[in-house]
């Protein structure tokens, strides 16, 4: 069974002479367990999938099912709820809260879904060795730390799928590779899915397969 | 209330100045409430401790006690109690005396033996002619001390001191209705007063000679006494108000400020519902310590001013004022309901 299945999305912004084709006739098919590289120029619609998938916002057309239930045409309720149980976020910049330390930054998630996710904080940032940082606030954080900050975060909880944009961006070359080797290693893992956008090779050859995206379209 | 704390503990230059601003307008209303009620309180204190319902003054008073004369012989019939009943003589005066200041007092005619007797501080009540008691907001008043009224020769003596006992912000001094007589038209006959006063059930049938007034209608017309009670009403109405709009543009700017964290936080699923839950907590945790802080401000100034300012809390008034402006806070934090929920989370990836 697919994890994520989109069938014909189509992603139009504006109206009139105005309209942009954002997405033509998307289909795509997720494994579980997979990490999966999406890449292409600037504005050929990358970003917009990745949102798409993530319910973040909803397709003109097309639908999209998750656990083969259709979430295309779900409320922004339910959208948030799918959202916070079954998706995490790894975004290009800090997307951390910055008046919590990185320990309070999982007690919220905790406070919020009332339990304890399977992996302990103390796990997670261990694994990607920001565990001495737990006491810091995400302003006192390298920009590599709060990247791996933000890793854990998105995998506290242990959604099953997690959309990455560009998360190596805002990191040094050799940074970057250690980061894109955590990723490829926690799908192994954990047999969670990683959904990643960047325009680094060298990032995307840690992924399984890639995706090129240009003028709208899966290639 | 997890992440309003939170947020609350980290920035906390940024909410110490919101917990100010609410502080000093608590205190402002807090000390002109306790101004207002002092001075409402001087106009009408020995009024209340009548416990009256009623009084009947001249329909030529214009509802004015102290414009007020009335012929004894002209009163009507009194059904009920006569024990509810009692005649008052009243008149502005002048208090002097041998290391006396000259000083204005209210002056009272009343028969002792009725309810209008005042509750006494010390001293006992006039048994005999020319006695009187004083209020002690007259400067220098003791028992046995010889006193004068008006400038007339006749000499008075202090045998009763009652504590807060003042009629249209006077300290008043109680007479003998005799001695009221005397003093006002030159005669011991009291032939003449000021008002007939009604408590219980005792009832007077009004005549087109006589005005019937409450008490509450009587203190109203006291000359000042209302346009002073709407001016505290109105500072301190519009006071609870602007409190809504300060903290109302603090957390709105404050909630611009986060709309990139609010839109990384519901990208990942925290609802809108929650965020504004969180600004809720904060509107009353900022609520309360402010007015907490206005509290003890007030408690300060009420031990620290001098007796002779008239400053009188009432804790139904203060409860009732801090209520509102509790209220007021979190009304003015609504002001960033709509623009909370109106962020989007795509806004955290940055458009697409």
């Amino acid at each position: 069974m697919a994890l994520m299945r989109l069938e014909k999305i189509i992603k139009r912004f504006g109206t009139g002479t105005n309209q942009t084709m954002a997405l033509n006739q998307i289909d795509l098919t997720i494994e579980a367990g997979q990490f999966i590289g999406l890449t292409g120029p600037s504005g050929s619609g990358k970003t917009t999938l990745l949102t798409i998938m993530g319910s973040l916002q909803g397709p003109t057309s097309g639908q999209i099912f998750f656990n083969d239930n259709e979430i295309s045409q779900l409320n922004e309720k339910q959208r948030s709820k799918l959202r916070f149980n079954d998706f995490g976020f790894i975004l290009q910049g800090a997307n951390l809260v910055p008046f919590l330390t990185v320990n309070e930054q999982f007690q919220l998630v905790d406070r919020l879904r009332q339990k304890e996710g399977p992996q302990t904080a103390e796990q997670l940032l261990t694994t990607l060795g920001v565990w001495e940082q737990r006491y810091q606030y995400p302003a006192s954080l390298s920009g590599g730390q709060r990247q791996r900050v933000a890793i854990a975060r998105a995998l506290y909880g242990q959604p099953a799928l997690i959309f990455a944009d560009e998360p190596t961006a805002s990191l040094d070359s050799k940074r970057a590779l250690q980061v894109a080797q955590q990723l490829a290693d926690i799908t192994k893992q954990t047999g969670q899915t990683i959904v990643m956008v960047s325009h680094d090779e060298r990032v995307l050859a840690y992924t399984d397969q890639q995706y090129m995206m240009r003028d709208g379209q899966l290639t | 209330m997890y992440l309003a704390l939170k947020e609350i503990k980290h920035a906390k230059l940024r909410y110490s100045l919101i917990i100010f601003t609410i502080f000093l307008i608590a205190y402002l209303i807090y000390f002109l409430t306790g101004l207002a009620y002092g001075l409402a309180n001087n106009n009408r204190s020995a009024i209340d401790q009548w416990h009256a319902k009623e009084v009947i003054i001249s329909q030529y008073a214009n509802k004015n006690l102290a414009a007020s004369e009335l012929a004894v012989a002209q009163l009507p019939p009194v059904s009920g109690d006569q024990k509810d009943t009692a005649q008052l003589g009243q008149m502005m005066g002048v208090v002097s005396g041998t290391g006396l200041s000259k000083q204005n007092t209210s002056i009272f005619g009343i028969a002792f033996d009725t309810f209008l007797k005042p509750e006494l501080q010390t001293g006992r009540y006039p048994q005999k002619a020319n006695e009187v008691v004083v209020d002690d907001g007259l400067q220098g008043v003791k028992l046995k001390q010889q006193i004068k009224l008006n400038g007339h020769q006749q000499q008075y003596t202090i045998v009763g001191i009652t504590n807060n006992h003042r009629y249209n912000t006077q300290p008043v001094t109680y007479l003998r209705l005799t001695d009221f007589s005397q003093l006002r038209y030159g005669t011991p006959q009291v032939t003449r007063i000021s008002a007939f006063v009604l408590k219980g059930k005792a009832h007077v049938k009004a005549t087109n000679q006589l005005t019937k007034l409450t008490i509450s209608q009587m203190i109203n017309k006291i000359p000042g006494y209302g346009p002073q009670v709407k001016t505290f009403a109105l500072m301190i109405s519009a006071l609870l108000v602007i409190v809504a709009f300060i903290v109302g543009i603090f957390m709105y700017i404050i909630t611009i400020e986060k709309t990139a964290i609010y839109g990384v936080m519901r990208a990942q699923g925290i609802s809108g519902m929650q965020l504004v839950i969180s600004l809720m907590w904060q509107s009353i945790f900022l609520g309360v310590i402010g007015i907490g802080l206005g509290l003890l401000g007030n408690v300060l100034t009420t031990i620290g001013l001098p007796a002779a300012v008239p400053y009188t809390n009432n804790p139904e008034l203060i409860s009732l004022f801090s209520g509102v402006l509790l209220i007021m806070t979190v009304v003015g934090a609504l002001f960033s309901i709509w623009r909370i929920l109106k962020i989007d989370p795509l806004d955290a990836i940055g458009g697409a």
